[in-house]
């Protein structure tokens, strides 16, 4: 069974990425992300950055109302 | 002046500061933090030492901040200075495919131990543009979900996505270029 309808480019997968963290992704975008990511050397890295951001943001809320 | 006006008095340009972050308009950002200041001086046995003062204020700020927006959610919708679509265009070529693959950014923890690293984020917060800077701000220090957000905004759930998309990305590129350092030697990304 061809997998066709889960493929994705970098840009659309980026956008789903960072859609992740405003919104629910549907089932078959967690499948394409996922899919894309596998076979993709770029992409993962952008994943694991928005990750980094993703950590980072409390602690710049944190940061921001608390230091001096 | 008592102790506790002078102190309250002497946190008000960093309440400035954030206000004009999430408002990006001095008016507006004067009248917020104006409103949290009054308020924070009619009620001083309510901040009785809990906490530190600056994280009191910048609670009351908050609240004040979002009547702001609310108060002028005609202007803040209507407000088209966004030019998001460039950061795509210049990330992507026209096949969809990274024009330069995005940098290993190494162990988090590494990074986020810094104290100089939230200076950074602080400035590519300002830095974004003003539409998106203020939807990025709700979402991210005022802590109000999408929903929310379109509701004071009166702005469709898309258009909301669209702009925090926008917003996130141009954060993305900040970062990499003010503390991650050059992009990385072009690696192979599928289109």
């Amino acid at each position: 069974m061809t997998m066709n309808f889960l493929q994705r480019n970098c840009r659309q997968v980026t956008a789903l990425v960072l859609a992740g963290e405003d919104r629910r992704l549907g089932l078959f975008e967690r499948w394409a992300v996922r899919a894309h990511l596998k076979v993709c050397t770029a992409c993962p890295r952008f994943y694991r950055q928005v990750a980094l951001m993703r950590k980072a943001l409390p602690r710049w809320r944190a940061y921001r109302d608390t230091a001096d | 002046m008592s102790d506790f006006a002078t102190a309250v008095q002497a946190l008000r340009p960093q309440l400035m500061r954030f206000a004009r972050t999430q408002l990006r308009n001095d008016a507006w950002a004067e009248d917020a933090v104006s409103d949290t200041v009054l308020a924070a001086l009619a009620k001083p046995q309510a901040f009785a030492g809990q906490s530190q003062l600056k994280t009191w204020l910048v609670g009351i700020l908050k609240h004040k901040l979002i009547d702001q927006i609310r108060r002028h959610s005609r202007e803040i919708s209507a407000t088209t200075d966004d030019n998001g679509e460039e950061i795509d265009a210049l990330l992507f070529n026209d096949g969809g495919g990274w024009r330069e693959a995005p940098a290993e950014w190494g162990d988090p923890e590494a990074t986020l131990g810094r104290r100089e690293f939230f200076e950074v984020l602080e400035v590519c917060v300002e830095q974004l543009p003003g539409v998106q800077g203020r939807i990025f701000m709700m979402r991210e220090w005022l802590e109000l979900d999408t929903d929310e957000i379109c509701k004071e905004l009166n702005i469709t759930a898309t258009n909301a996505w669209v702009l925090l998309h926008r917003a996130r990305l141009r954060l993305q590129t900040c970062l990499q270029e003010r503390w991650f350092g050059k992009p990385a030697a072009p690696a192979r990304a599928t289109a």
